[in-house]
């Protein structure tokens, strides 16, 4: 089999797509303010990311930590089998988010005020 | 008939110990969760030697087995959720005879795309959708070379 001018098309158009939604995300991308912290969909705590702090809550699984300061924030510690989620490392910009799967825990960033990072009426 | 189920337990074999090896192999890139997924190369294989019946037989059994053996049951149906999508896509365009490559980044990307919609459904949160560019980029990069392994594979083992 031979490859055509509609697979490197195709192929082409993927990896173009994903350069165009990785620029586009990085446009929006602005210091973050302030943390939202949730276990299996439900928010459980908002921390400040410019306050040094950590919070211990319950996953899924078990407890979990994270630690926040200078604008960023950290998970420390979760009951979960691989730990990517402490790999992940700090996380600093709106949008960004360190999710412990197996926990169900996700830590969003966000702008002050809310997931919404501007509004105009 | 027992020459059939030889094949396919040979290619869950298979299947099995990819996905096993390819977690020695490290990453450069940050994305949690993210892996070669080299166990597609032998559905992709069995999509074109046996079809698409018998490449799902292997997909399901090897992602259960898989689970049993190194995971848990909530990963099985994680990495149900991509295996079947991945399949379900690439079974579809291959109707289209496009070139193997092409049909596994394609799976590639589905595989990654399923798996990042199971995630955010069970946390419930849509900042997930942060990784998609990542997702797409590395399911389309692994899918190519996938894809070029198994079109050698599918060449050779014609005769299976």
């Amino acid at each position: 089999m031979r490859l055509k001018k509609r697979d490197w098309a195709l192929i082409l158009g993927l990896l173009l797509l994903a350069g165009a939604l990785q620029a586009a995300a990085m446009l929006n991308r602005a210091p973050a303010a302030e943390a939202l912290i949730s276990v299996s969909g439900m928010q459980v705590r908002v921390m400040p990311l410019d306050e040094a702090g950590s919070f211990t809550g319950e996953g899924a699984l078990g407890p979990f930590t994270v630690e926040a300061g200078t604008g960023g924030i950290r998970m420390t510690h979760s009951t979960c089998p691989d730990g990517l989620c402490i790999r992940q490392g700090l996380i600093a910009r709106t949008g960004q988010s360190i999710v412990c799967l197996p926990n169900q825990v996700a830590v969003t960033l966000s702008g002050a005020g809310g997931p919404m990072d501007a509004v105009s009426y | 008939m027992q020459k059939r189920i030889a094949r396919l337990a040979m290619m869950i074999a298979l299947a099995l110990v990819l996905s096993y090896v390819e977690r020695l192999i490290p990453l450069p890139m940050p994305v949690p969760g993210i892996k070669l997924g080299l166990a597609n190369l032998v559905t992709l294989v069995c999509l074109y030697l046996f079809g698409w019946r018998d490449a799902l037989t292997v997909s399901a059994l090897r992602v259960a087995l898989g689970a049993l053996m190194f995971g848990s049951g909530f990963s099985m149906v994680y990495a149900l959720s991509g295996a079947l999508c991945s399949l379900l896509v690439m079974a579809l365009l291959k109707r289209t005879g496009l070139h193997p490559v092409s049909i596994s980044a394609v799976g590639g990307v589905a595989h990654n795309l399923a798996q990042l919609l199971v995630a955010a459904l069970v946390v419930r949160t849509l900042g997930l959708l942060s990784y998609l560019p990542m997702l797409i980029l590395s399911g389309a990069l692994t899918g190519v070379l996938v894809g070029v392994t198994g079109t050698a594979l599918i060449g050779r083992l014609k005769n299976l």
